[in-house]
């Protein structure tokens, strides 16, 4: 493998890696939201 | 004259094989059995914190997984059966598992104290702990009742679902404690029959290894009987119903019938292990049918 191939494999990793670590965090972010509203819920219900 | 030397390009770990460092196999029965044991709870749970409870069970199962690849890279490496793994065949470094594992395990206990209840959170801190420290880095290169000991950190996944529900842990989910505890050593010992080369070159004191296949036979035999006692003993304890008393009888019997074929046998020279592999597979079906048939009973009822 050359640099150029190595820089290039280096990169896509980079990417994906970012890409599915910010779906993960959009993934956190509403359960966290869903989590605040069911626990008042519950909390107004009792 | 200044000389330049190349600089070699760190490449990254793909992110399936931070995937693969969390044993997603194994995890398979960790989330069901947590599953089973939560919906088999007399008290109904929130499906958003359900669901929450499950990840973060599974994240935490996934944390104590990258966690022993950490410290197990060495051994690993010299077994056919897990050289494949990121570690030991070179695609990730030790560091960025070891940081992974550290913070999936804090992610997944904040986010089950935060979302579930403390009962769930430190149980599932202990089986994390259990994992790491009792069994992967104290027993399993030590003794030949590593697995024995270690099963512990399997069986609490059911303990851990329960107590999400409840926020509390009684007599039946202790008993399913039991069951996956005293299951593990017949299931592993089987693997261990028909993999025995395997863990004699990596060195590690697997009962086959240490004692022998006549007494591991023996083994599998004795603990197929306390395992069956602890599946069947909620039903006449009134905890379940029929449905399930019925279904843990037979598939019970099946696992004895199993136990027995591999227990009163002596392998020869060439043998293809077929009673061994068969017991192993039976055993995953075995425990994913019995939880199943929990969950069913309490449907039924």
């Amino acid at each position: 493998m050359n640099d150029d191939d190595s820089e290039t494999l280096v990169r896509r990793r980079q990417r994906d890696r970012a890409r599915l670590m910010a779906v993960l965090l959009g993934v956190f972010v509403i359960l966290i939201f869903a989590i605040s509203v069911v626990k008042m819920q519950l909390a107004h219900g009792s | 004259m200044t000389t330049t030397t190349a600089t070699p390009t760190i490449l990254p770990a793909d992110w399936r094989d931070f995937l693969a460092l969390t044993k997603p196999r194994v995890m398979t029965l960790v989330v069901f059995t947590a599953l089973c044991g939560m919906l088999a709870a007399p008290v109904p749970i929130h499906p958003v914190l359900g669901f929450t409870a499950i990840l973060c069970i599974t994240l935490g199962a996934g944390a104590a997984g990258a966690l022993n690849q950490w410290y197990e890279a060495d051994l690993d490496a010299r077994m056919r059966r897990t050289r494949g793994r990121p570690l030991p065949a070179g695609r990730m470094d030790r560091q960025s598992a070891l940081h992974f594992g550290v913070g999936l395990a804090g992610f997944s206990l904040g986010l089950m104290y935060f979302a579930i209840n403390l009962v769930a959170t430190l149980i599932l801190a202990a089986s994390i702990l259990f994992y790491v420290f009792v069994y992967t880095i104290w027993l399993k290169r030590r003794t030949p009742q590593n697995i024995v000991i270690g099963g512990a950190a399997g069986a609490f996944p059911p303990v851990i679902g329960w107590a999400a529900a409840t926020g509390d842990v009684t007599l039946l989910p202790v008993l399913l404690f039991a069951l996956i505890f005293l299951w593990t050593p017949p299931h592993f010992w089987a693997l261990a029959l028909f993999v025995k080369t395997d863990y004699a070159n990596a060195g590690v004191p697997m009962l086959p290894v240490v004692a022998g296949e006549r007494v591991t036979r023996q083994q599998i035999g004795l603990y197929t009987l306390p395992m069956a006692a602890a599946a069947v003993a909620p039903w006449p304890l009134g905890l379940v119903g029929p449905v399930y008393g019925v279904a843990a009888m037979a598939l019970s019997a099946v696992f004895a019938l199993l136990a027995a074929q591999v227990a009163f046998r002596r392998s020869g020279e060439g043998d293809r292990m077929v009673p061994e592999k068969r017991l192993f597979k039976y055993s995953i079906l075995y425990l994913f049918l019995i939880f199943g048939a929990l969950v069913a009973d309490r449907w039924v009822a």
